[in-house]
């Protein structure tokens, strides 16, 4: 359960209030000396200290009863799982189901290519937007590193080649002066995809994406994601008549460059600045 | 404060003021019961107001780490959310993006045709979006208000500062001060039943800004996104937010939130108190 919603709550909360308010009457009640009339009394503050913190930290009861080597576990299993149609995300909640479903909205206009009318117009649709749904969403939008993991390997097949190519060349012995202009060709171009591939490696490509979340609860995992698909077209229909553009349900992948972390920066991108970055260091 | 802090504060604090009114039962040690009300009072009301201070100092100081989901766990500090994928660690931490609490230019009934701000939006964001050269994502939670009732709301403000006008002014000696104020806050009222009728709609507006750091190591990553939450207090200063960084409990709630939203407005105002 990464959602946990207890009365649990109030029940420790009145236990650990009765626990204080039976200790307080005990303290002054009790026909013992007054030191153990005083620690009575300290112990009783104490469960009203705990009393109070169940307010905020009621999730945490359990699972801190529980710990061990100094680590609090909240929840073992994956934070969230996809649904059968891939196009929402289920979190499983005490005795409810929740189901989000994501649009991404493909808005590509600078700022700098509006004129102040459009400006104004801009921020007054941006206005209208948010106050679409009574229920609480999410509009959000997010800088993030540009994967160019195809492409960077793309280069580097191109860059192999030209690399054999080169070896080949310059093992062959005896070679003329046609041979020597065209190994001077290929050194030109391995140098040239050297290049490119370090350029591109050490040169960080952001994109910037805006998406919607909203979010429903269900008895079962169905019904959650079909409210949440619903609410997700009355949002993405608004925002499509305001803003003039089309807007999909996002699926899979795309569902995950919004949640993960990992996607926001790409693990091969970074691993390879990273690599880069410790040779430096430690040179 | 809400009904919910109101009945915990009252029914625990209770029970503190029933130990101190009851001092002349422990002798000797009376001294050292009152000290310990005294901090208990202290730490309830800590609790209340600034619980983010009082929960990550305790896992700090007993090196306590929390694990919100599989993968994903929270260091002592309880300042970021970390992520090992193939020996990276990412890191991810959050900031409040409040707006501060005053009255907004478009409010004053004379420069209400002041569309200055509705066009520095879009370029200031820009500028900001090409001034980050790291990962960021500004989120924006968002409920409408019911129009009606909003309504109701604000026109029974200004009924009750007309009566209290009119009053002030059946006064002998009336005070110019007072009745400029209060017809100011009537102006204020005004503007926005106008802004109502314009087809605005009263909103319920949640923001904070979530940021995403990489190292090789636990250390390094947490390094790197200290550096990247300073920096972004300093770009994002020309919105003129409120911007502290979130921990503790609220951290937790944040990182549920990308997965699951609250489904009402009331959830959101129980799971996050402000940290600013």
């Amino acid at each position: 359960m990464l959602l946990p919603k207890f009365d649990f709550k109030t029940i420790a909360f009145v236990s650990l209030l009765g626990s204080s308010l039976i200790l307080f009457v005990l303290s002054i009640a009790l026909p013992t000396d007054s030191l153990s009339r005083s620690v009575i009394a300290i112990i009783a503050l104490i469960a009203d200290i705990l009393a109070f913190s169940v307010r905020f930290y009621s999730y945490l009861i359990i699972p801190m009863v529980r710990m061990s080597k100094r680590t609090i576990i909240l929840n073992q299993d994956e934070p969230y799982a996809f649904s059968v149609s891939n196009n929402a995300i289920i979190v499983r909640g005490q005795n409810m189901v929740y189901s989000s479903v994501f649009l991404r909205i493909p808005w590509y206009m600078s700022s700098t290519e509006m004129s102040d009318e459009e400006k104004i117009n801009f921020s007054s649709n941006f206005g209208k937007i948010i106050s679409l749904r009574k229920k609480p969403f999410m509009v959000s939008t997010q800088l993030q590193m540009v994967n160019k993991d195809i492409f960077l390997n793309k280069i580097r097949d191109k860059l192999n080649e030209a690399e054999d190519k080169y070896r080949t060349m310059s093992s062959e012995k005896n070679a003329g002066a046609e041979a020597m202009e065209k190994e001077k060709v290929v050194k030109g171009e391995l140098t040239m995809w050297h290049n490119l591939y370090d350029n591109i490696l050490k040169t960080q490509s952001n994109a910037l994406v805006s998406y919607v979340m909203t979010t429903e609860i269900g008895g079962t995992e169905e019904e959650a994601t079909n409210l949440a698909l619903q609410s997700a077209e009355e949002v993405s229909a608004g925002i499509s008549s305001l803003l003039g553009i089309p807007v999909a349900i996002a699926t899979g992948d795309e569902i995950r460059s919004f949640i993960e972390p990992e996607y926001m920066i790409p693990y091969s991108t970074i691993s390879e600045q990273l690599k880069e970055k410790a040779v430096e260091t430690g040179a | 404060m809400d009904e919910e802090s109101i009945l915990y504060l009252a029914a625990t604090l209770a029970i503190v003021a029933m130990v101190i009114f009851s001092l002349g039962n422990y002798g000797p040690f009376a001294i050292l019961v009152a000290i310990m009300a005294i901090l208990a009072a202290a730490a309830i009301i800590i609790l209340n107001f600034a619980d983010f201070l009082i929960f990550p100092a305790f896992t700090y100081i007993l090196g306590i780490q929390t694990i919100p989901a599989k993968d994903y766990y929270i260091p002592k500090s309880q300042n970021c959310i970390i992520k090992n994928v193939n020996g990276l660690y990412y890191a991810t931490a959050y900031l409040t993006a409040n707006i501060y609490n005053y009255v907004f230019t478009a409010e004053r009934a004379e420069s209400s045709n002041d569309d200055s701000s509705l066009i520095a939006g879009p370029e200031k964001w820009e500028k900001i979006v090409m001034n980050t050269g790291f990962p960021f994502k500004f989120h924006l939670i968002s409920s409408a208000e019911d129009i009606q009732k909003y309504r109701e709301e604000i026109e029974g403000k200004r009924g009750l500062l007309e009566f209290q006008i009119s009053k002030e002014m059946q006064q002998s000696l009336p005070k110019q001060m007072v009745i400029d104020d209060l017809q100011r806050r009537i102006n204020i009222m005004q503007a926005r039943l106008d802004r109502l009728s314009t087809g605005e709609r009263p909103v319920n507006v949640l923001m904070y800004i979530e940021t995403v750091a990489v190292g090789v190591s636990e250390k390094e990553a947490m390094d790197n996104i200290s550096n990247q939450i300073n920096q972004l207090s300093t770009i994002f200063n020309s919105f003129d937010l409120s911007m502290t960084r979130i921990t503790g409990r609220e951290l937790y709630v944040l990182f549920r939130y990308n997965f699951a939203l609250p489904t009402s407005k009331e959830d959101i105002t129980k799971d996050i108190s402000t940290q600013s």
